[in-house]
């Protein structure tokens, strides 16, 4: 498994998707903390602003992902290269499990370093930047850390529900909306939960629901005839 | 002579249509075989089902003396093919794709890149993108990369089209070579007669997903080349005394006037001879030569003939 996660990261150049990856993050520090996320009166409290973060970072790699999903998964079948990849001696289980490592892989790395990254310097810059929020204890960086972790896994569980809807669709479109309607539905509660457990039980449903939902996309390219 | 790869019964069915019915092929190891049929025929589905790229509705394909499943992996390190047309991660070079093909095969031998790469005469620089390359200079990428891991069987889908006639004629000789001094097994699909008749020790021809005949070179070189046309007044007449007096059953009436011989060392002084005897006013007896083409033409169209 691990040689045909290698053979995907030799096949994607992932150069491209990181440098799009560092422009982003260099945007997203310019949005929330440079113009306080649309806020001119900045953040309320290290709470809404930690949340803030997390949306507008989580969001952001998700479509970044989902991209990754078309141009690993969906491109192979635009341009047929599935034809040749179908025909190696492995089974066609693997080689899909493969790749949605690869990207989950990404997805979780990419997307938890950014939003440390927006974090820290977020943190970092407050005293000079940010009226009124007080002092940072230590608990609520501990609760910081966790979230970001959380919602890491929660984006890749996000993930592979656009995986199901593009493997369904086989369009660019039908990968990418998805993921982001549902961040856009989700996020008024999932970025606003207080307590640490509701985060937990979210991500651990949106990980349920997304790995449910791959499993029958697979079993799709599986079963199906390459034309 | 063993059999290498041999289809049982295949049937494909699409839409409550057979695109492939009850085909039976039989591929010996260490020839030539070439898949013949026009466009639409079946050909590149039967040779998707041979790769498990499509699962046929039913039947068995056998291959190196094993039932082949979806889950035949050790076979299919034993097969090289290109399907269809050349298909390749088109912003890797060619070095890269076939680097990419030997591992996803779990062959490691890289200088057997490099072989393949020559053999094809790909002479392209090392780091050029395949979206640079021209249709031929793919589809003999296509071929290099079939080759490359030493496959036992090659498959290859119309392996000449877009390629220019030096280019189809070195082709012919490298595939001749794979044959002859390397031992592989050709499956050559293809629309172009000549072509196969360059190539082929054994031909099957394919119409309408149906496997029409089956035979091999030497077999249609002795049977089928001669006939002679008789013109005469009534061939129904004419039947039954080349049937009764001359014992000659490979004929074919191709309107009332007009009679087709097949059978070899029939003399025309003869035939002539005992048809005049019998009644039968003859206008012309002339010996013809079937050229292939025509011979496949006839079993393509329907006008199969008789053996």
């Amino acid at each position: 498994m691990i040689k045909l996660i290698r053979l995907e990261y030799k096949k994607v150049r992932l150069t491209r998707f990181l440098l799009i990856s560092v422009l982003a993050v260099v945007i997203l520090m310019l949005w929330c903390i440079g113009n306080k996320s649309g806020h001119p009166e900045g953040y309320d409290s290290y709470q809404a602003a930690f949340a803030e973060i997390n949306f507008y970072t989580n969001s952001t790699f998700l479509i970044i992902s989902s991209v990754l999903i078309t141009k690993i998964i969906l491109d192979e079948y635009r341009k047929k290269t599935i034809m040749i990849l179908f025909t190696y001696p492995h089974s066609r289980k693997r080689l899909m499990v493969a790749k949605l490592a690869f990207i989950s892989l990404f997805t979780f790395c990419v997307t938890l370093v950014a939003n440390f990254s927006v974090t820290s310097l977020f943190i970092f810059l407050a005293p000079t930047n940010q009226a009124n929020l007080g002092l940072l204890t230590n608990d609520q960086m501990l609760d910081s850390f966790l979230r970001i972790c959380l919602y890491a896994l929660a984006t890749t569980g996000i993930n592979f529900i656009s995986f199901f809807f593009g493997m369904f669709k086989k369009s660019p479109p039908a990968t990418i909306i998805p993921p982001f309607l549902i961040s856009l539905i989700i996020s008024s509660h999932f970025y606003q939960l207080y307590s640490i457990w509701d985060v937990l039980i979210s991500t651990i449903s949106c990980l349920v629901i997304g790995v449910l939902l791959a499993h029958y996309g697979i079993k799709k390219a599986v079963q199906l005839d390459v034309e | 002579m063993q059999t290498i790869l041999s289809t049982n019964q295949l049937y494909k069915r699409y839409l409550d249509k057979n695109v492939i019915s009850d085909v039976n092929l039989n591929v010996q190891q260490g020839e030539i075989y070439g898949f013949l049929g026009p466009n639409g025929a079946g050909k590149t589905t039967i040779m998707k089902m041979i790769t498990g790229l499509i699962r046929p509705t039913s039947g068995q394909i056998t291959l190196f003396n094993q039932p082949s499943t979806t889950s035949s992996f050790e076979i299919r390190k034993r097969i090289g093919s290109l399907i269809e047309y050349p298909i390749f991660y088109e912003h890797l070079s060619a070095y890269e794709n076939l680097q990419l093909h030997c591992e996803y095969m779990g062959f490691y031998d890289h200088k057997a890149i490099t072989d393949a790469l020559e053999l094809t005469s790909i002479t392209e620089p090392r780091m050029k993108p395949v979206k640079h390359f021209s249709l031929g200079m793919k589809q003999r990428l296509g071929i290099a990369r079939a080759i490359c891991t030493r496959p036992e069987l090659l498959l290859l889908d119309e392996p000449i089209n877009g390629m220019d006639p030096v280019g189809i004629r070195e082709l012919r000789e490298l595939f001749h070579a794979l044959s002859k001094e390397h031992g592989m097994t050709l499956f050559i699909s293809s629309h172009i007669l000549q072509e196969i008749e360059h190539l082929a020790d054994t031909i099957g021809v394919i119409k309408e997903g149906r496997l029409l005949k089956e035979l091999s070179m030497s077999q249609i070189h002795s049977q089928h080349r001669d006939y002679i046309e008789v013109a005469l007044t009534d061939s129904k007449k004419a039947v039954a005394v080349i049937e009764r007096k001359l014992n000659i059953t490979n004929f074919k009436v191709i309107d009332p006037h007009l009679i087709h011989i097949y059978e070899p060392n029939v003399s025309s002084i003869e035939l002539s001879k005992c048809l005049i005897l019998n009644g039968i006013g003859i206008e012309s007896l002339n010996k013809k030569h079937v050229s292939l083409e025509d011979y496949f033409l006839q079993i393509i169209q329907g006008g199969a003939v008789s053996d």
